[in-house]
């Protein structure tokens, strides 16, 4: 009983780290049509904004704050420089952003060198959850990364912004015509992407080995819960976390890990095989 | 050849509609080369040797003016597979033909997203053509074209009529071209056909001028 | 003959000529490491054959190169015993089991409309990190570590070829496979690969099967793939899991991009180039020479889809598809 407890939660907890690195990654590809590759580096950049942060300040918090505002910039940068250029082409934003995370990888090698770095627990207490001592900082995370979902549902399905936002991609000249500053929602649009990405990594730092390599660990489950999930919808971003980091939990305690990520990986395959939009959109 | 007209929403697309296999008539025969094929589905139709230009363009942008040739041309050989294309050699006088007809016989080379309009739809039409079809069906051919390329394109089907031997449906509102395809006209109303005849009878038919009146120039 | 395509045609020559003539002024050292190089081009032809041509973006065409020089290995090292341990067995298997793969995988991907091109894009990408993993987990084909002391090429009488004639044999090799690659793109099927690339549904509505087409150049790029693994493994002695993995199949997405994706020539360059001067990078500025080349892709993508040699080794159109035909 015990066991299920402890497998339940940290089914959960990876389920919604997952999500929260699934949902940045949705706005960008679902809603713009520009496939990020360079997502999981933006997730690495959060980690490494704590990393730098908590090293100089010695407060957490203080780089899980800064974490989001660094990446929104950054993906005003990035948009500005080579997203705004190629949004037509659709095929091209995978090569460009895998480019960038290129550089982004090497950059961060540059700055902080190649090995791991570690972040310390900020809550190393553990709590009691019906039965299970289960470590405070994880369930923190799975608040947060709860609350960001419904913060982020909230904010494309309930504000102006949010139906500005929609409007420009389901009919750009539409929109502009209608007096919405699309370029301006390209951008905000993008920096929301990049930030939810950020928040992720730097959350996500102190249970995790902080490393140049840990970006790509994120980026290929993700991709997997939002073609499995279904592409242009942020509930479909969490029914595929759902079964990726439920699938990955679950087969990660009978099998070893890396024989699970196989298994994962073979399953997603049969799902998209059988379900191209995803299991939000159904057969086609 | 025949000539289609009739104000919007006559019937004209539907009426193509059944005769590709798109729609399954409620009653009635469609007879093709004395065969009836009300019903079929439209790839089996196309085989049967119809072929449909839709209004939506459909060249390859991208690709030369003699690659958009030899795509359609390589069709039969491309049934067997891409091993029978390696070794397959398009008909070179059956090629220069297609683009004599379309009048581009000097822009081979030239990438197709470049020609003009009214030179990609005359393309668009001898593609169809290289498809071998007998039945060739065209949906307002000449949508957006200036005078000069109305006449280039009514010259051409002209052609595919007495040279090639083809049989051609057109849809029209353009009074102009459709004087110039010199041809039978049927015209439409709600469903219906109102009128047959030449050019000259139709154009004073009172019903016709009654209910549907294209542009005269 | 247009100027720049009679310049394309000369410079692919020349090319070709000086790769041929290269033992005449470099020494032993150096041919050997050339010899490497053509191998990745060999790699990289497999790739500007399906992405150039057809439009299929593979994140994962080091699956097959891998596959290729694990067949080879095996074969050499004699760990598959029914086999014997022939080089020209190992070879051929380094051809047909990529082949294999890279059909089924294909019969796979391709099915219908399920996968667009960012789809396939994605799934190959997934498709190598996985084979990766399971590489390493593998320990018949020497798990983590890989295979060591796999054979070089050698004579029939049983020593090992020397340099030159190494490079001559895998030169060779890649001459073949350029013009492999090049018949099947000048002919109708390349048109109609090129159909395929431009507007699939069109295509399709002109009769072609086109998910066979695809799987037929995607099982010749597979194959070529293969091939070139076999020949790396006989020059590097060894074999190992990051050879069918993620990151050599984006670094050979790399060399054909910035060579030039749509000219062939441009793709063998491509590595040839990029990882030449990867070479001469000294050790100090290696860490900055990932970046450079990281900006110099984006720059690529974004404002020079021909690559830095695809505008310059660019042939003519084949006599049949030239100005005004049959003349």
């Amino acid at each position: 009983m015990q066991a299920t407890i402890a497998l339940l939660l940290d089914t959960a907890n990876f389920t919604l780290a997952l999500l929260l690195v699934t949902l940045g990654l949705v706005v960008i590809f679902g809603l713009m049509n520009v496939i990020n590759m360079a997502h999981g580096e933006f997730f690495l950049i959060g980690a490494y904004v704590v990393v730098a942060v908590s090293g100089a300040t010695g407060s957490f918090w203080l780089g899980l704050l800064l974490a989001p505002v660094v990446l929104a910039l950054v993906g005003l940068l990035v948009e500005w420089l080579i997203i705004r250029h190629i949004y037509h082409r659709f095929i091209d934003t995978i090569l460009a952003t895998w480019g960038l995370s290129l550089v982004i990888k090497q950059g961060v090698v540059v700055l902080f060198g190649p090995g791991a770095q570690s972040v310390p627990n900020p809550l190393p207490t553990a709590v009691d959850v019906f039965g299970v001592q289960y470590p405070a900082y994880r369930l923190f995370i799975m608040a947060l990364a709860a609350a960001l979902a419904l913060a982020t549902y909230y904010l494309f399905f309930r504000t102006k912004l949010g139906l500005q936002i929609r409007g420009v991609i389901a009919n750009r000249a539409m929109a502009a015509s209608l007096g919405i500053n699309t370029r301006r929602m390209d951008r905000a649009t993008f920096a929301v992407g990049s930030a939810l990405a950020g928040f992720a990594g730097a959350v996500m730092a102190p249970i995790m080995s902080v490393d140049p390599q840990m970006g790509v660990g994120f980026l290929i489950p993700s991709f997997l819960s939002v073609l499995v999930g279904g592409v242009n919808s942020l509930v479909g971003a969490l029914i595929g976390s759902g079964v990726i980091g439920g699938a990955t939990t679950i087969f990660s305690a009978g099998i070893s890990q890396a024989d699970a990520q196989i298994l994962v990986f073979l399953l997603a395959m049969i799902i998209i095989r059988f379900l191209p939009n995803g299991i939000i959109g159904g057969r086609k | 050849m025949q000539c289609i007209l009739g104000p919007n929403g006559c019937g004209k697309t539907t009426l193509f509609n059944v005769v590709t296999g798109e729609f399954a008539p409620d009653g009635g025969e469609v007879r093709l080369g004395g065969r009836n094929v009300a019903g079929l589905s439209p790839y089996r139709i196309s085989r049967l040797g119809v072929a449909r230009k839709f209004q939506v363009p459909g060249v390859y942008p991208e690709l030369s003016v003699a690659e958009n040739i030899e795509i359609p041309l390589a069709a039969g050989a491309g049934r067997y597979g891409p091993l029978s294309l390696l070794g397959y050699r398009p008909d070179p006088v059956r090629r220069d033909r297609l683009l004599d007809l379309c009048g581009l016989a000097g822009k081979a080379g030239d990438k197709v997203g470049e020609i003009a309009h009214g030179e990609k739809q005359r393309l668009e039409i001898a593609m169809l053509v290289a498809r071998d079809a007998e039945l060739i069906l065209l949906d307002e051919p000449t949508a957006g074209m200036s005078g000069a390329e109305t006449s280039a394109v009514a010259s051409l089907i002209r052609r595919l009529r007495d040279e090639e031997g083809k049989s051609i449906l057109v849809i029209e509102h353009d009074m102009n071209f459709v004087r110039q395809l010199e041809c039978p006209i049927v015209v439409m109303v709600r469903g219906k056909i109102v009128a047959e005849g030449r050019y000259e009878e139709v154009s004073r038919d009172p019903r016709v001028i009654e209910s549907y009146l294209g542009k005269r120039h | 003959m247009t100027r720049s395509a009679r310049l394309g045609l000369s410079l692919t020559v020349l090319a070709w000529a000086g790769l041929g003539l290269a033992p005449l002024v470099l020494d032993d050292w150096n041919i050997g490491l050339l010899t490497q190089y053509v191998t990745y081009g060999i790699f990289a032809l497999s790739l500007g054959l399906i992405w150039g041509q057809a439009g299929i973006l593979c994140f994962g065409q080091a699956i097959f190169f891998g596959i290729g020089a694990y067949s080879m290995a095996l074969v050499t090292l004699g760990k598959l015993p029914w086999l014997g341990d022939s080089q020209w067995t190992g070879l051929a298997l380094a051809v047909l089991l990529p082949m294999m793969v890279a059909a089924l995988l294909g019969w796979i991907m391709f099915q219908g409309r399920a996968l667009s091109g960012a789809h396939l894009a994605i799934v190959t990408l997934c498709a190598a990190v996985v084979c990766e993993i399971a590489a390493r987990r593998w320990e018949f084909i020497g798990g983590f570590n890989g295979l060591f002391n796999v054979p070089p090429l050698s004579a029939p009488n049983g020593d090992p070829l020397s340099t030159n004639a190494t490079y001559f044999f895998v030169g060779i090799a890649a001459l073949l496979t350029y013009l492999l690659s090049l018949w099947i793109g000048r002919s109708p099927l390349g048109t109609v690969l090129a159909g395929i690339r431009n507007d699939e549904r069109r295509t399709l509505h002109f009769g072609y099967d086109v998910r066979l087409h695809k799987i037929f150049v995607f099982t010749v790029s597979g194959a070529m793939a293969g091939f070139a693994g076999g020949l790396f493994t006989t020059q590097f002695g060894f074999v190992s899991p990051p050879l069918v993995g993620f990151a050599l199949s984006t670094e050979v997405l790399i060399w054909v991009a910035v060579g030039g994706r749509s000219v062939l020539m441009g793709a063998f360059l491509g590595a040839l180039a990029v990882r030449a001067t990867e070479n001469a990078m000294s050790a100090s500025l290696d860490q900055y020479w990932l970046i450079a080349l990281g900006a110099l892709f984006i720059l690529v993508v974004v404002v020079l889809p021909q690559g830095l040699f695809g505008k310059l080794l660019a042939l003519a159109p084949p006599r049949r598809l030239g100005r005004g035909g049959t003349r």
